[in-house]
């Protein structure tokens, strides 16, 4: 074998892993794809045909540390809610708070004799597992409860809501069934629209896609029916270990042969977060959490003879898809830059299927989702059609029409790029998804200074779900260091609309 | 293996019934115990309403082959 032979053989086994770090960042848009082919088949695939009139007897816990300001209009509201009022106990867990939430309470429980219950907490701080599992050693005490629903102390349940989830439960095979939280922010924000659309996708959308494949990832935790018996099997207590007990709820009442539902059509308004930062430790403690749960269920992963719903490799590919989209993309375009290097035709190429795919996903998610929420979209459209972030749009668009954005645009306004500058464009949309996840720290770190009022346009420039991924960053880092599992509560102040 | 435990509301029941029979959604006359047939009702309204997932993903497919089109006559 002459050196030339050898060469041309390492260029290959280059060019090949090259296009092996390219074809990591398909994955996650073919399991996307996959998710919303999926979908329509909620329309035979559903759990109607077995759900019936049931109203049980439901002993509602919201766990409350400082929610003066809101806990008494939920309260107000869950006792209007459509459904027998003496199928309805409420309990507030009061978690030592400082504020005026036990006299708000206290009050309350006057007001609705028998109907409302205040337990309070001597020492509380604990997190929000430890104070529903207070609130889970009372109920069981009796036999009285039939079905317990886990709530926020801000979020509003539609009138119609709660027997939407209960007709479920009349299917014994269900173990807990969950809502839809759409953002009800009445004063909104570019970001509360993101979130209001994210929530379409993550719950009206991919909640759908679990009911067909029969897996359920997440009950919200501020929407959570368990009946008494899959309480009672868990061991009447939430995990406490992690940060993701709604996650360790869901995924242990599925490996004990309960079903986990969720029901679209039972709407519950929540209040999300405003500024950057506060999402930003909101989500992070999502993110840990879903680590933590990630190397919890490690034995059943891609192992469907364990169990055959969250063992399926469709949903080990849902789930890695987004707890591994950081790491594809700075691979991917790892992928696109070696190859640019090595060899033009080839990156450009790979560089345009990619591309090309992911704008033909983006376009049919994004058409798909703002017709499941006609509220939603009215609000979110522009924060739907950005989602990806504009500079990504462009980059799809570029992918989709080679040469228009660099070439035959500027050449209307008789401009030509040069010849380092079409070297510099090309290299800058291989690597922008990168890029976008360090501009979204950028933004979260000038948030509250002087050039804070850069953040929106950054986010625009960057999109939401770049935003995430640089989150997720974040909890790998802070994982790794074994940084405290401190449960943080998002500051709730009542903005929802009734 | 299912329960039902709800109970119409003394008068309720035949009405809600009859107007069901007729193709005419039941009223619940009281929504807090809004009776067994109405929610049976709900519940097919509900289940038949997810039939439109079908025409709305056609729809966004339908946004995606034109996007497709017109990037191959740009191509061109």
């Amino acid at each position: 074998m002459t050196l030339e032979d050898w060469l041309d053989g390492l260029h290959i086994g280059v060019v090949v892993l090259l296009l092996a770090l390219v074809g990591f960042g398909v994955i996650p848009i073919l399991s996307t794809a996959y998710q919303f082919f999926v979908i329509p088949f909620h329309s035979v695939r559903n759990h109607y045909r077995h759900a019936g009139p049931y109203l049980p007897r439901v002993a509602v816990i919201i766990p409350a540390w400082n929610e003066g300001q809101v806990i008494g209009p939920s309260i107000d509201r869950l006792m209007a809610l459509d459904y027998p009022a003496d199928r309805i106990r409420i309990y507030v867990v009061d978690d030592a708070s400082t504020d005026s939430t036990p006299e708000v309470v206290r009050a309350k429980a006057e007001l609705y004799p028998g109907s409302v219950f205040h337990l309070r907490r001597a020492t509380g701080g604990e997190g929000k597992a430890h104070t529903l599992n207070y609130g889970l050693r009372e109920i069981l005490r009796d036999d009285w409860m039939q079905a317990t629903l886990i709530m926020d102390a801000d979020v509003i349940y539609l009138p119609d809501s709660l027997r939407k989830m209960t007709r479920h439960l009349a299917d014994e095979t269900v173990g807990a069934v969950t809502a839809y939280i759409r953002e009800g922010s009445a004063d909104k924000t570019y970001l509360t629209r993101f979130i209001a659309f994210e929530y379409v996708l993550a719950q009206l959308a991919a909640r759908r896609a679990q009911n067909v494949t029969g897996a359920l990832a997440c009950l919200a935790g501020g929407a959570q029916l368990h009946s008494r018996r899959n309480l009672e099997d868990l061991g009447g207590q939430i995990d406490t270990s992690t940060l993701a007990e709604d996650t360790i709820t869901t995924f242990e009442t599925q490996l004990r042969g309960r079903r986990a539902v969720f029901e679209p059509n039972a709407v519950v308004l929540a209040e999300e977060p405003q500024s950057i930062r506060a999402l930003w430790k909101q989500r992070l403690r999502w993110a840990r959490g879903n680590l933590q749960v990630t190397a919890r269920y490690r034995r059943y992963w891609f192992r469907p003879d364990r169990n055959r719903q969250l063992g399926s490799l469709s949903f080990g590919l849902q789930w890695f898809s987004i707890l591994l989209l950081p790491q594809v993309m700075v691979l991917a375009p790892i992928g696109f830059l070696g190859l640019f290097f090595l060899d033009t035709g080839i990156a450009n190429a790979a560089f345009r299927s990619t591309w090309i795919l992911a704008a033909c996903l983006y376009v049919y998610t994004v058409i798909f989702a703002l017709q499941l929420d006609g509220k939603a979209s009215v609000s979110s459209w522009r924060e739907a059609i950005f989602a990806p972030g504009i500079v990504s749009v462009l980059v799809m668009v570029t992918a989709f029409f080679p040469g228009l954005l660099e070439t035959k645009i500027p050449g209307l306004f008789g401009l030509r790029l040069t010849v380092g500058g079409h070297i510099v464009w090309t290299i800058f949309v291989y690597i922008w998804i990168s890029i976008a996840m360090v501009v979204a720290n950028v933004a979260k770190a000038i948030e509250g200074t002087r050039v804070g009022f850069l953040v929106p346009i950054l986010m625009y420039l960057v999109g939401y779900g770049p935003f995430l991924c640089a989150v997720t960053v974040d909890a790998y880092y802070r994982e790794f260091r074994h940084a405290d599992s401190v449960w943080e509560k998002t500051e709730k102040i009542g903005r929802v609309l009734g | 293996m299912s329960r039902s435990i709800v109970r119409e509301p003394a008068g309720s029941q035949g009405k809600t019934r009859r107007r069901h029979a007729k193709g005419v959604p039941p009223v619940a006359a009281d929504p807090r115990h809004p009776g067994e047939t109405f929610l049976n009702w709900e519940t097919d309204r509900d289940r038949r309403a997810e039939w439109l997932l079908v025409p709305r993903a056609l729809i966004a497919l339908a946004f995606v082959v034109a996007l497709v089109l017109v990037g191959l006559w740009v191509s061109q």
